[in-house]
């Protein structure tokens, strides 16, 4: 007893590509397919394999009550409060997770305009491939 | 005629048992929590037994490697903002809602109260720190602070349950859910809360009980059955255990007008401080003794209506010493003698969380008519002369019992519960 566990994301033993010990255990909690769905953006960069990360770490958020009330595919319409039921914090949660798995840092006022999954999606895209560039 | 209160509710999440028919079996049975641990894999550590929480495995601050009892439905949403102690807390709140037949939209109306102790979650709070400082402060998970800082209980208690009356939380070390019950008690007699939700709860960790042995306050003693043993004279410090324990009290016309089960009266209280020591209790117990006396005289009774006391005595030389005196003062030398025994012999010190178990103990004892004995003593300190210390749990039914407790800084507390 007494000993604290951290299971390494399997996909990243088979492959090349050295997750960063932050992205790891942000990932840990999520399926063998959002894991490899990383690992393809972070080797191809492809970003519909970053979407299904971001989609996957929302969807983490919902609330237990409303999980069964979400459409499986959600619409770039979808909003985060409204449609999601993700409150403020939960938001601020989920955000970090996303800073955390993809090293980027998101602002309060960017952040405050974020309100819709294609909103989410969009913002990532553009800000990973400034870091990307940089 | 001034307000009564009335004890209607109980929940158990402690290391001798995690609902109040096991808790009352190993109490008159003599069964301790203790098991034997070794923290940080490191055999060397003096601290070698700890009270354990059965059936719940909540040991690192991610609540996703938490198991617990199925019959407790948690939502992730709610466990997210949680500690390992917060589950306790939670669980133990399920159990003493059910335990007054209490319905969730009665909780919400305003007339309940939530008053909860606990020291934080030192493990939590290290975790997210340790984050910040790695990322030169530019990042930390958003539900660090809500889920590990002292005041963790009531923030996430009271949005779960809906609470709108008075909640708060209060900070005296060991004292602490001593002085949430005092403080629910006069929310009460004052009128303006109905019934009062008092939590204590601790989390058995390294980062939590390990501080302790640095100041010398653990017992090095590797036998579980020899290990906690207050007022004997061999003691050599407490043993760290932790859970939670929920006690409900109520107004007596408003709980009589329910029909709640009732457990007893809860009477009285009385607090007082050494102002002497940051840590150490008052060699004479002076603070103890003062809080004992303003709990009688709050209470109306006289040390001889006293018919047992749990004691705060956590097995420590100097505090069980301290108490000893105290009690010599306020009772022997009046021609008192109440029975005196100390529960953490069986369920070692639970730290903000001892004064709300033990006055949940207390409360069992007037109902099921008992007076837990001191299981583990074998020859009583020489400063316990006097004192009627039974070492086997007694068929005695207590009419009027004194729970007491003292924390870091010399706060001292007396509550006083009886028969209804």
């Amino acid at each position: 007893m007494h000993q604290r566990r951290m299971e390494p994301p399997t996909a990243s033993e088979s492959s090349p590509i050295q997750l960063s010990d932050q992205a790891a255990e942000a990932l840990a909690p999520f399926s063998v397919e959002v894991r490899e769905a990383f690992i393809r953006y972070l080797s191809l960069r492809d970003m519909s394999a970053a979407d299904e990360v971001v989609i996957a770490i929302l969807k983490d958020h919902v609330p237990s009550r409303k999980v069964e009330h979400i459409p499986t595919n959600l619409t770039d319409e979808s909003t985060l409060m409204g449609d999601l039921g993700i409150d403020s914090v939960s938001i601020s949660d989920a955000v970090f997770v996303i800073e955390e798995i993809f090293d980027v840092s998101i602002a309060n006022k960017d952040l405050a305009n974020l309100h819709t999954v294609g909103d989410l999606r969009h913002y990532l895209r553009g800000k990973v491939a400034r870091t990307t560039v940089s | 005629m001034p307000r009564q209160a009335l004890v209607t509710g109980l929940g158990f999440i402690t290391p001798i048992g995690n609902d109040r028919q096991t808790v009352e079996q190993s109490l008159r049975e003599g069964r301790h929590g203790f098991t034997p641990v070794e923290f940080l894999n490191n055999p060397d550590l003096s601290t070698k037994v700890i009270g354990t929480i059965k059936d719940f495995v909540a040991e690192t601050p991610n609540w996703r490697d938490w198991h617990y009892p199925k019959k407790y439905v948690i939502a992730r949403e709610t466990l997210r903002s949680l500690s390992p102690h917060g589950l306790f807390a939670l669980c133990a709140m399920d159990q003493a809602i059910a335990d007054a037949q209490i319905s969730s939209a009665e909780l919400t109306d305003g007339e309940t109260g939530l008053y909860c102790a606990s020291a934080g979650s030192t493990m939590v709070l290290h975790h997210h720190v340790a984050r910040l400082l790695a990322t030169k402060g530019e990042r930390c998970g958003p539900l660090g602070v809500v889920s590990s800082i002292a005041g963790t209980l009531n923030f996430n208690l009271a949005a779960h349950y809906g609470i709108r009356g008075a909640v708060g939380g209060y900070v005296a070390a060991c004292a602490s859910s001593s002085h949430a019950l005092g403080c629910a008690l006069d929310d009460i007699r004052l009128g303006r809360q109905k019934r009062m939700i008092v939590v204590g709860a601790e989390e058995i960790t390294p980062e939590s009980i390990l501080p302790f042995a640095a100041m010398r306050a653990l017992s090095g003693n590797a036998d579980p059955a020899t290990a906690s043993r207050p007022f004997d004279q061999e003691r050599d410090g407490f043993v760290g255990a932790g859970g939670a324990t929920v006690m409900i009290i109520e107004e007596a016309e408003f709980a009589q007008q329910r029909g709640a089960p009732v457990y007893a009266e809860f009477a009285g209280w009385g607090q007082a401080a050494d102002g002497h020591s940051v840590a150490v209790s008052h060699p004479q117990g002076s603070g103890l003794a003062d809080a004992i006396t303003r709990c009688l005289k709050d209470t109306g009774l006289t040390p001889t209506d006293i018919d047992y006391i749990n004691a705060h005595a956590t097995s420590t030389p100097a505090g069980d010493r301290s108490e000893a005196h105290a009690f010599r003062t306020t009772f022997t030398n009046v021609g008192a003698k109440p029975r005196v025994s100390s529960t953490k012999g069986l369920t070692g010190h639970p730290l903000s969380m001892a004064g709300v178990m033990e006055a949940a103990f207390c409360s069992l004892a007037i109902q099921e008519k008992f007076i837990p004995g001191n299981h583990h003593l074998q020859t009583p300190d020489e400063a316990c002369e006097g004192l009627d210390l039974p070492r086997a749990t007694l068929d005695e039914a207590p009419r009027t019992v004194l729970s007491t407790s003292s924390g870091f800084g010399g706060s001292n507390v007396g509550l006083i519960f009886r028969q209804s």
